[in-house]
């Protein structure tokens, strides 16, 4: 899922059923940072593990419950 | 595995707040939307917080009066609130007349189970003059009662996402919610088995009666078998030729078939994402999202189910979409709470822990 907001800044959505996220899961969202340079201002990978964790630059991994329940 | 999702009492629609505002400036706001949705509920709430009422045209009585003298009704106080209005599509053009005559914002809100632009009649009656919003099922954060905000987060402080807090829910819980869906009517039912009837239902109501009113069509038997093929390819790319073999149908009849399950929101066809500047999309040309709850019957998750689904419900590899449109408007007015429901809403998903009665219901 790409989300590009009006000013041109882009966040990406990567989903997984699974309670791990491989690297090769995280391609999709490299792609696209690497295209789009600064305009990508994050992505994330949820899935339904427990863990939450920076992967790479920019990229982060997170439950999907973090959806409802901000911690924030 | 326990049921159970806070449906309690009133549940807020971060919706209701961005429909009060834009009616200081909008003269007819439309909310459109799966039936059932709580698109009732949320008129109603806008009207009493006006002091007016709601004009039902799902009400036989109320329809054959205003079909027979429309004027008189779109004349009441502002706003004038009309539920289901496409039953009586020539309300639109007296909506006009009326316009003409006071063109104030906040003078009409109504609302439609049908996609607006799937009506013949209503495509040039209102043109310009009216504002589109879609009302999608409950998202998970509106379920539970939270304030959701991760997509704001990610754009405004993106390195706050990630927290040393574990999450603590269950693959059996997610399973649950992703396959509860987002109808409150549907999460107000206790278990699986009476949630999947009450889907069963919605649906063939939806196909034999709903699409009746927009198109008279050959072959309705397939249609159910449409649907199902197209759901099976929820999240993966869009193959409208494929679903409509596997249902006996020929490509072209697949594609207007399929047209009109998106006009009753059964189904959500999203478009690739590319840069406007950009050679050619990053990928392939669309994606199907079923406007339901994950379809349980497509994967091995049934929550019966003991051994964890091995076919993750998102199973491509990277999809990339968005919704320039929406996004904007939403980005502008008031962050990304009514992001589409890819996002915030779909697949939907019910937490658990005390179901209870009482939560507000569209029907």
């Amino acid at each position: 899922m790409v989300i590009e907001r009006d000013d041109g800044s882009v966040i990406g959505i990567e989903v997984k059923a699974g309670t791990r996220v491989a690297g090769k899961d995280l391609a999709g969202l490299r792609v696209i940072r690497d295209t789009l340079g600064d305009a990508f201002i994050a992505g994330v990978a949820l899935h339904t593990g427990a863990r939450s964790y920076t992967a790479d630059d920019r990229i982060h991994v997170l439950p999907i419950d973090r959806l409802w329940t901000p911690t924030l | 595995m326990s049921a159970g999702a806070p449906l309690r009492g009133l549940v807020s629609r971060q919706i209701a707040d961005v429909a009060q505002r834009r009616l200081t400036d909008e003269p007819v706001l439309a909310l459109q939307g799966p039936r059932a949705v709580g698109k009732t509920t949320l008129l109603r709430r806008l009207a009493a917080a006006h002091g007016t009422v709601v004009i039902d045209l799902d009400d036989l009585e109320t329809r054959d009066a205003v079909a027979a003298d429309p004027a008189i009704f779109v004349s009441g106080p502002a706003p004038v609130c009309i539920d289901e209005y496409q039953h009586v599509p020539l309300v639109l053009d007296a909506i006009k007349a009326e316009l003409n005559r006071d063109g104030a914002p906040g003078r009409f809100v109504i609302t439609g189970s049908t996609r607006h632009d799937a009506l013949p009649q209503a495509a040039q009656a209102l043109t310009g003059r009216l504002h589109l919003m879609t009302v999608y099922p409950l998202s998970q954060g509106e379920i539970s009662g939270v304030h959701e905000h991760l997509i704001e987060t990610l754009f405004n402080a993106p390195d706050a996402v990630v927290t040393a807090n574990a999450s603590t829910t269950s693959r059996a819980e997610y399973i649950e919610r992703a396959t509860s869906g987002g109808f409150p009517p549907a999460l107000l039912r206790q278990t699986y088995a009476a949630r999947a009837r009450w889907f069963d239902d919605y649906i063939s109501l939806c196909l034999e009666r709903d699409v009746a009113e927009l198109a008279r069509i050959q072959q309705k038997a397939a249609l159910p078998q449409l649907l199902t093929r197209l759901a099976a390819q929820t999240a993966q790319v869009l193959n409208v030729a494929a679903a409509g073999q596997a249902a006996g149908l020929k490509a072209r009849t697949a594609e207007n078939y399929t047209r009109l399950l998106e006009a009753l929101f059964l189904i959500h066809r999203l478009p690739a994402w590319a840069r406007p500047s950009a050679h050619a999309p990053l990928r392939c040309p669309s994606y199907m999202w079923s406007t339901q709850a994950w379809p349980p019957d497509c994967c091995d998750s049934r929550p019966t189910s003991s051994t964890a689904p091995n076919r993750p419900p998102y199973s491509n590899s990277a999809t990339y979409w968005r919704h320039s449109s929406s996004a904007r408007r939403s980005s502008r007015s008031h962050g990304w709470t009514e992001y589409p429901p890819s996002v915030t809403g779909e697949p939907t998903m019910v937490p658990r822990s005390n179901w209870s009665s009482n939560a507000t219901t569209d029907q």
